[in-house]
């Protein structure tokens, strides 16, 4: 462009950063979210009995074996997942027979009877999470191409702002507190530089993750366009261990208790995360078995039996089948994006690295808007764009924290047995973001920007410090009693809402004080 | 950079812009098959990995669009490397495929 290098790096970082920065601190605050999405639906179904891990792993497949029996007689799965790790209930899961129409089911246990537990339709943590791929309201494969332009964009921002930096580590430690432009360029450079390794992990994964869908090309040029062949290739990327080939002939599959002396002796008792059974009823009927433990950052042992005679048929620690590089380096990149593995310690790491990229795009966003708002009083110009943009600002900023806070309240507020509750509480997050975003605008008149700041910060801040109160209100479960019981996800989550209704609402005094000195 | 705010300028950038999205997307598909076809593995793999790269491939492509004196440059270049991968496509291609 115009200029030398370093200066059309610096425009292309302010533009592929700034242009889809509402799209992109969306996916980062919605993916970061998920990285606690188990202990979100654990909040949200306040129904589901209380963590125990001390029941015999063998009683449990017992039970559930039963349960399965008469809720399922015909499925032609059945999964139970164990609670250990971060599953926090014992559930069983079930494919319906195709003649049915094929589709999951799954129903939480209450380990002292054995039957099911009613729990509430919510979307969780899970829709929550899946938002930050598949976006909402639009078809899947749009959502892929959205969220992996945005994705392309962040790279470029990211790259031209490691370019555009003369003395990187240097400002990482400079902070000019109270110094308007500066302390946001300041605050911009914490929230990028330390997490680097982190935003170019993440942001290159997420792209790595769509490419079947993005760069359809590449593999036209090999396989053609034909879709099964297409189909073909991505299989063999996901490529799973040895099953009996498939076999409709009626047989007499297995009960999985009887394998769980054999699975003992090689794993030793209580580890198991998840045992299902494909195929029941027919010739060709196998059993999977999944280890808790994660060997290193990819998912863990697993084994597979033969359905009708129990043979062993597959065993991934003695026939742990070569992988060529580029797998490896696929299977690499997508396992430190999903974070699986990640242990409590690891997982509030990935959580506030997410944080701090979503916090990267944000002061990014007020930098460019002080940036143009200092010239323009210099100047004495005034631009309706750019008041636009500060508006919009706030809306982006705090008004979708803010919706994710109505997300939660949802889950408690609309009626159990209201239809589509599920749906609803995705639409009141929308509908709320949509009112925080005009609202600044139609408000313009009558207050200033920072007044307005001032009223979604602290509007924020109550709505997080009430729902502990309201978990305590709607549900028979508290933050005391949560304590007292050691359940600490469900305790952890409502201590989490107070620290983060803390921080909007310092937040907001900071604005406060700050207006109150300049008159 | 003043001359951003008029209009031929204007249009410079959103020429710029299109050729470095759209015609980088084209050259970066273009380059990561024909990497594909080059890398001494089977199939999938090379097929695999050169997806994984295609992404390092049009980053460097929009930093070059943008980093050319002008936009006739810049659509020019991508116009020649694309020709020159369209032959080397061509030559490359294994006569199993399509």
């Amino acid at each position: 462009m115009n200029g030398t290098f370093r200066q059309s790096m610096n425009w292309l970082h302010t533009w592929s950063g700034l242009l889809l920065s509402s799209l992109l601190y969306f996916i980062f605050i919605t993916g970061t979210v998920g990285y606690f999405d188990k202990e979100i639906t654990h909040w949200m179904q306040p129904e589901r009995p209380a963590i125990d891990e001390n029941i015999d792993q063998r009683n449990i497949l017992k039970m559930a074996e039963q349960h399965l029996n008469t809720i399922a007689p015909d499925a032609q799965s059945w999964w139970i997942e164990f609670p250990i790790g971060r599953s926090y209930s014992a559930v069983t899961w079930w494919q319906e027979s195709d003649e049915q129409g094929g589709k999951w089911k799954s129903n939480t246990l209450n380990l002292q009877t054995g039957e099911a537990v009613i729990t509430r339709e919510t979307g969780g943590g899970k829709t929550l999470y899946a938002m930050h791929y598949l976006l909402h309201y639009i078809p899947k494969t749009l959502g892929y191409w959205i969220t992996s332009l945005c994705a392309m964009f962040m790279f470029i921002a990211l790259i031209t702002g490691i370019i555009v930096h003369k003395k990187i580590f240097k400002e990482f430690f400079t902070f000019r507190p109270n110094k308007k432009q500066r302390s946001w360029l300041d605050i911009h450079n914490v929230f990028s530089v330390l997490p680097i390794p982190f935003h170019l992990m993440i942001t290159y994964s997420g792209l790595v993750f769509l490419m079947f869908s993005s760069m359809p090309g590449v593999i036209v040029g090999s396989y053609g366009t034909n879709m099964e062949k297409h189909n073909a290739f991505v299989e063999s990327v996901f490529q799973k261990p040895a099953h009996p080939e498939h076999n409709h002939e009626p047989a007499n599959t297995l009960s999985m208790l009887d394998l769980m002396p054999d699975i003992e002796s090689r794993w030793g008792e209580n580890i198991l995360h998840e045992i299902g059974l494909e195929g029941r009823g027919t010739a060709g009927a196998h059993v999977q078995v999944k280890h808790h433990e994660y060997s290193g950052i990819s998912d863990g042992e697993e084994l597979v039996y033969h359905g009708i005679t129990g043979e062993l048929l597959f065993d991934s620690m003695k026939e742990s089948h070569p992988q060529s590089a580029s797998k490896k380096l696929y299977t690499v990149l997508t396992d430190l994006h999903e974070g699986n593995f990640a242990g409590i310690a690891l997982r509030w790491l990935y959580f506030i690295s997410g944080l701090m990229g979503a916090g990267m795009i944000a002061t990014g966003m007020m930098l460019w808007a002080i940036k143009r708002r200092e010239k323009s009083q210099r100047t004495g110009k005034e631009s309706t764009g750019l008041q636009w943009v500060e508006y919009s600002n706030m809306g982006i900023i705090v008004g979708l924290p803010l919706a994710i806070a109505v997300y939660f309240w949802a889950n408690r507020i609309i009626p159990i047995d209201f239809a589509n509750r599920e749906n609803w509480e995705i639409n009141s997050l929308f509908i709320t973001w949509g009112i925080m975003l005009i609202a600044p605008l139609a408000l313009a008149k009558k207050y200033s920007p920072l007044s307005l700041w001032i009223k979604q910060l602290v509007l924020a801040s109550a709505l997080y410090l009430l729902l502990p109160v309201l978990n305590a209100i709607t549900s028979d479960k508290n933050l005391v009693s949560a304590i007292l019981q050691g359940d600490w996800v469900m305790a952890g989550f409502d201590i989490t809402m107070i620290l983060l209704g803390l921080s909007f609402g310092y937040a907001a005094r900071r604005i406060i004080k700050e207006m109150k000195t300049k008159e | 950079m003043s001359n951003i705010k008029s209009q031929t300028g204007l249009l410079r950038v959103l020429s710029r812009s299109i050729a470095a999205i759209i015609g980088g997307y084209v050259l970066s598909n273009l380059l990561a098959t024909l990497t594909s076809y080059l890398l001494p593995m089977p199939t999938v793999d090379s097929v695999l990995l050169s997806l994984q790269l295609s992404f390092l491939f049009y980053c460097m492509i929009i930093i070059w669009v943008f980093s050319v004196k002008t936009a006739a440059k810049a659509w020019l270049g991508l116009l020649i490397a694309c020709a020159i991968s369209v032959v080397g496509l061509y030559l490359a291609m294994p006569e199993s495929s399509l």
